[in-house]
This record gives C-alpha cells, sequence and structure tokens, in this order.
C-alpha cells in the first residue's frame, strides 16, 4: 500500500519566506501537499494526492478572530485555499493557473506592509531576552548561568539577523518603487 | 507617515484609485476583485492580500466606510469625504491624460 503521510524535516530562516514558497510549490508537483508545519518549524507534514502543481504564496498577519474571518473570506472568494496558520505565518495555496494572478500581493506597496508586520513582531522579541539577560545572571550557578548567556546570545543573534534581514527587503522593496 | 499618501494633493497608487473607483456603490470585497481587473480592462488585478491592507488603509483614513455586514462578508463603500478625495484625483488626472494626449501625437 502506498504510503499516504510524510513527514520532512527542512530548515528556512525567518526571512526565507519565498524559498519556503517555492520548496512547498516543487513538493506539490511531486505530489505531496502540506497539511501541518511542527511546533518548531523544522518539520512539515505533507499528504500524498495528485500531483496537483500548487502555487503557495505566505503573508504574515495576527489578527483578531472576527478580523481573521473577514480576511479569509477575501482569499476564499480569490480562490485560495488557507492550508494553515503557524505563528502568524499564514500558508496560501490555489492550483497554478497563470503566474500574473497567481499572487496575493499585486503591488510593492502591500508586500512591504507584509515585512513591516514582520519586522513589529521579530523586533518585540529584542528587549525581552535583554531583560532576562541582565536581571537575572547573579542568581544561578555558573554552569547553569553559562548555559543561559550562550541560549540568550544565540537567540538574539537569530533574531537580530532576521530583523536585519527582513529590514533589507524592505528597502528593496523601496528602491524598486 | 503613508497614511498621508492618499489624503494629500500627491497622486493615488493606482490600486488605490481602482478601489475608490469600484466603491462608488456598496460592494463586498470580493466584488470589488473581479470589477476592478474588469473595468481596467483586465491591467490591473489586486490580490487579496493587498485588497485587505487597502480596505484596512482607507477605512482608517476615513475614506470608505462598511456599509454593511451579514456574517463574515463585509461591503464597504465611499464616504463623503472619500468621494471628495476621489473627485480631485480624477480631475487631476484629466488633466494629465489631456495633456499627454496634445504630445502623444508628436511621438508616434
Amino acid at each position: 500500500m502506498e504510503k499516504q503521510e510524510k513527514n520532512t524535516f527542512k530548515c528556512f530562516w525567518p526571512w526565507e519566506d519565498l524559498k519556503r514558497e517555492a520548496w512547498l510549490r516543487a513538493m506539490s508537483q511531486q505530489g505531496w501537499h502540506l497539511k501541518s508545519i511542527g511546533f518548531l518549524g523544522l518539520t512539515y507534514t505533507f499528504s500524498a494526492g495528485e500531483k496537483v502543481e500548487y502555487v503557495y504564496q505566505l503573508d504574515f498577519l495576527t489578527e483578531s478572530a472576527q478580523k481573521m474571518e473577514e480576511y479569509l473570506e477575501l482569499f476564499d472568494a480569490a480562490g485560495w485555499e488557507h492550508v494553515l496558520s503557524w505563528n502568524g505565518w499564514q500558508h496560501f495555496r490555489k492550483r497554478f493557473e497563470d503566474e500574473d494572478k497567481d499572487q496575493i500581493f499585486t503591488d510593492n506597496q502591500s508586500k512591504i506592509q507584509k515585512y513591516k508586520r514582520v519586522l513589529m513582531t521579530y523586533s518585540l522579541f529584542l528587549p525581552t531576552y535583554m531583560i532576562v539577560f541582565f536581571a537575572k545572571m547573579e542568581r544561578y550557578p555558573p554552569w547553569f548561568a553559562t548555559l543561559l548567556v550562550t541560549v540568550f546570545v544565540l537567540t538574539t543573534l537569530y533574531v537580530g539577523a532576521s530583523v536585519l534581514m527582513v529590514a533589507l527587503r524592505i528597502r528593496q522593496l523601496e528602491k524598486e518603487e | 507617515m503613508a497614511k498621508e499618501k492618499i489624503s494629500k494633493p500627491g497622486l493615488m497608487t493606482e490600486t488605490t484609485y481602482y478601489i475608490l473607483l469600484s466603491l462608488v456603490e456598496p460592494l463586498h470585497g470580493y466584488v470589488v476583485m473581479q470589477k476592478v481587473e474588469e473595468i481596467s480592462y483586465g491591467t490591473v488585478t489586486i490580490g487579496p492580500g493587498t485588497l485587505y491592507g487597502a480596505f484596512s488603509k482607507l477605512e482608517n483614513d476615513g475614506l470608505i466606510e462598511v456599509f454593511s455586514q451579514e456574517s463574515r462578508r463585509k461591503s464597504y463603500c465611499l464616504t463623503s469625504k472619500g468621494k471628495q478625495v476621489l473627485a480631485d484625483q480624477i480631475k487631476k488626472f484629466s488633466i494629465m491624460t489631456e495633456n499627454g494626449n496634445k504630445v502623444l501625437k508628436h511621438l508616434t
């Protein structure tokens, strides 16, 4: 019997949304369609299906439940299926028809707005790490403090790099305008 | 800062212009997408992500308002401020087109 589902390990940086879209699209061409994403965003579950080419597009949005419904309604009416939401990243797909029409964003301004929402959310994390970092160190045994410092430094670098890369993307889009 | 773009005398984007034009009568979001494509002879397509952002922005700026709401489907229409801003914009575009047409003869 054919396998119905598979889990794939894949690592993307937060700013690689376009790369993620392209990868999901390539998977759909092989008959693997996105079903869910693991908690940490490193594992993807696909279900087996027809080899249909889906165009995947990602938006970043966190809204109240009511606003979210209106938002999804617009996508639904335009023929986009909302596959899942993962930490604010909204995953949409549509059967490939026409490269021009298969776009959820049709101007630069709205792409810039999307990345600004990403930037806002990720930036919020930076000061949080700093506060924890400075406030509690003396209370812990040295080995634990070292561990904490390492975790905080790595996380801050990760978030910092994300913020920087997204900011660069915004600048690029603004230049194109 | 971005808010000023619409109401200031400058030119509005093609997307904003066509959304406002289509909302001269109350319409649901998905109809706006269809109508814009139709009246622009297919030259302007508005994706749902772009439309959602544009609606929020135009509503915040007081240019459009919710006309009716049945379950999760909302329809919008122009406010009086929206009508004024759109009328100003149309006049501006008319002058631009008029001047453009005068020059066009010499270009072809």
